[in-house]
């Protein structure tokens, strides 16, 4: 009858399409992760940033976890700051 | 009408006024701990003048002058310490990824150096002579050290921490892709890609590892600047580590999602 075989015909296409739908879902889904390249570049940049400087001084115009080498000769308690000269007459009491 | 030294005070209470509130914040602090700088700088300034006096003219009263500049000259330096002590624990208390542990002990450490300080300014205060003028210079010195030292491995270890969080970061991130790419058409490829992220952060967090363990080693007495090098040295390394096995993981996240 071709009412029943038409009835046939949308059920199949019906199952088709769902099938497909989900196959699609779950590839996209297989692929789904916590993290996006947005946060890949973040990360990069907080490595590109991530500087590490040798002890130059108690100092850092930036920031305090950073030494600046120059900085050390600006603090004013550096150990040259007041040198022996300046206590001369420690040897002539 | 107020006269001069009265206006003078008022002003100088109006001024103080700002700077204690603005002291409260690490910007604020950082602009005191300037101004103690400069503070110190001109009383070395007037410490090289008396001294150039005194070289002049051997009298007592320019020697007197060079035992007061001395002295105000050391109790300025002592001033800029405090000063930037302060302004390096707010800096730390306002950074997020300094972990609580960590603030807790540099804030320790900021602490008995700040003591430190003030036992030093007792000390500057009671020099009457050149000779307890040259025991306390050489007590500073010291003490500077031990200074330096603390902050330097209290540095070192924050950028551990930052080091180490920024490679779990990248381990997570590998392991997730990781899990994704088995079955994947370009299996072999990613995979491929995510073997050498994997050697990345593996040598980094060896090379973290030794520097965490040099800056536990910079204190004084011993050898503090040599110990932070080396753990700077270990901690360069790690970086580019870190960022190679970045750039591994990035190829391998593009593969996955068919844009490599």
């Amino acid at each position: 009858m071709p009412d029943k075989r038409g009835l046939v015909l949308i059920g199949v296409a019906l199952l088709a399409l769902g099938v497909g739908a989900t196959m699609m879902r779950r590839a996209g889904e297989s692929r789904r992760l916590s993290f996006s390249e947005s946060d890949l570049q973040v990360l990069e940049g907080k490595l590109q940033g991530f500087k590490v400087e040798d002890l130059g001084g108690l100092s850092g115009s930036a920031s305090s976890l950073n030494f600046g080498e120059q900085e050390l000769d600006q603090i004013g308690l550096k150990i040259d700051g007041l040198s022996f000269e300046d206590l001369e007459g420690l040897s002539s009491p | 009408m107020l006269k001069p030294a009265m206006l003078t005070l008022v002003i100088g209470l109006l001024l103080i006024q700002p700077m204690n509130i603005s002291a409260q914040t690490a910007s604020g602090a950082k602009q005191v701990w300037y101004q103690a700088k400069e503070a110190s700088r001109a009383a070395q300034e007037a410490l090289r003048k008396a001294n150039l006096d005194y070289a002049a003219s051997k009298t007592e009263a320019n020697n007197q002058k060079v035992i007061d500049s001395s002295k105000a000259a050391l109790k300025a330096a002592l001033d800029e310490a405090e000063a930037w002590l302060n302004w390096v624990e707010l800096e730390v208390k306002e950074n997020p990824e300094v972990p609580t542990d960590l603030k807790d002990v540099i804030r320790q450490d900021v602490a008995s150096n700040l003591a430190k300080i003030v036992v030093l300014r007792g000390e500057v205060d009671a020099v009457q002579n050149r000779i307890q003028l040259a025991t306390v210079f050489l007590k500073m010195v010291g003490k500077y050290l031990e200074v330096v030292s603390d902050v330097a491995r209290n540095t070192g270890l924050v950028w551990v921490h930052m080091a180490d969080s920024y490679a779990s970061t990248i381990e997570e991130y590998e392991a997730e892709l990781r899990g994704k790419a088995v079955g994947s058409t370009n299996e072999k490829e990613i995979l491929a890609k995510l073997d050498e992220a994997k050697g990345g952060f593996a040598k980094a967090r060896t090379n973290i590892d030794s520097a965490e363990a040099e800056y536990l080693q910079v204190k004084f007495p011993g050898n503090p600047i040599l110990r932070f090098s080396n753990g700077n040295q270990y901690l360069r390394i790690a970086r580019n580590s870190l960022l190679a096995a970045h750039s591994s993981l990035r190829q391998a996240y593009r593969l996955l999602m068919g844009g490599g």
